[in-house]
């Protein structure tokens, strides 16, 4: 085996999240991969991806577009896959964020994620139980 | 946290797995069954494969003399789990000692937080068996701040450590084999504002 490039591309959590749901005749035909992919989604469908679509991650790149301030793609990922609500989890993610981003601004990119990014808590539907339980088998 | 890594290997396919399907197909399918859940050094740990490059169509087939399998070189992309250093991940705290806290992600399980990278003053707790964060310990008017096992973590990724697995040859300890090297260890950090438990920076 050899690696041609590492890392080629970076994946947001929503893609991981539906390309493994959309390969469930490549899961049933592998053990190792039904259990791994099980993890794996036990462990997105906690976090905000799980309420994510196309529109959702789409529409906020192009929001992202209008922002004044240009943030690394990176940053934009991580924006994505946590979902800061708030001062003190946004900061982790954008460095040197005090120097960069004016208050307003700051207040601005939070609305932003708030509008774009559905939150995790809104409307506690069942889809990803089901789907869950599909892969378990 | 996820990348996509384009890869090449050899593979082989036993000429059963070849009936009712496209060799790509099957391709795929020993791909997986030979690299899912591992981790490939310096790569990350393999998720699955994602799909084949065009160059693949230029390498021939070979079937070897005294076997019906067939083996043929591809070029593939898989999803494999790498974060990159600085990013930031929530995850769910494993296992607590005096040396750190050990946090799991469900699919991977070993990224280990050090003491001295948690949030500054924190102490080891042995009675409650868990770490005590201080916090507003400077300004006199302190407050404890629990760490529990099972608690929802946000951390960020500090170092790497990939350990070359492959096997050395044969030992006479056999008390060796317990103590296996992590082939991927990921070091994290807590110490600064926003990193920790989620509860603790929520509704702020």
């Amino acid at each position: 085996m050899s690696v041609i490039n590492a890392m080629s591309h970076l994946l947001s959590n929503f893609e991981v999240m539906s390309i493994l749901k959309k390969s469930q005749a490549e899961v049933r035909a592998c053990k190792s991969l039904a259990t791994l992919s099980y993890e794996t989604l036990k462990h997105l469908v906690n976090s905000p991806a799980s309420k994510q679509s196309e529109e959702v991650v789409l529409n906020f790149l192009q929001e992202m577009k209008n922002f004044p301030k240009p943030l690394t793609k990176a940053e934009k990922l991580q924006l994505l896959n946590l979902r800061p609500t708030n001062f003190a989890e946004i900061q982790v993610i954008i460095e040197n964020m005090e120097e960069r981003l004016s208050e307003a601004e700051l207040e601005d990119l939070l609305q932003l994620v708030a509008r774009t990014i559905p939150s995790l808590e809104e409307e506690e539907s069942p889809p990803e139980a089901t789907d869950l339980a599909t892969v378990e088998n | 946290m996820f990348v996509v890594s384009e890869l090449s290997d050899v593979v082989r396919v036993e000429p059963d797995k070849l009936t009712g399907k496209s060799i790509y197909e099957a391709l795929r399918q020993a791909l997986n069954n030979k690299f899912v859940n591992k981790v490939l050094l310096n790569c990350g740990l393999f998720i699955k494969v994602l799909d084949f490059l065009p160059q693949s169509s230029k390498t021939d087939f070979h079937i070897l003399p005294g076997d019906g399998a067939v083996h043929k070189k591809v070029y593939f992309r898989a999803i494999v789990f790498r974060p990159f250093i600085n990013e930031v991940i929530e995850g769910r705290v494993r296992s607590m000692s005096p040396e750190g806290i050990k946090i799991s992600l469900e699919f991977f399980d070993d990224i280990i937080v050090q003491g001295t990278r948690l949030p500054h003053p924190s102490h080891w707790d042995g009675a409650k068996g868990c770490w005590i964060w201080e916090y507003g310990a400077d300004s006199g008017e302190s407050h404890n701040l629990l760490l529990e096992v099972g608690d929802r973590v946000r951390f960020r990724v500090v170092d790497e450590k990939f350990t070359d697995c492959s096997p050395v040859g044969p030992t006479l300890d056999t008390n060796q084999q317990q103590n296996l090297p992590v082939s991927y260890m990921l070091e994290a950090a807590m110490n600064e504002p926003g990193l920790g438990a989620i509860t603790w920076w929520s509704n702020t």
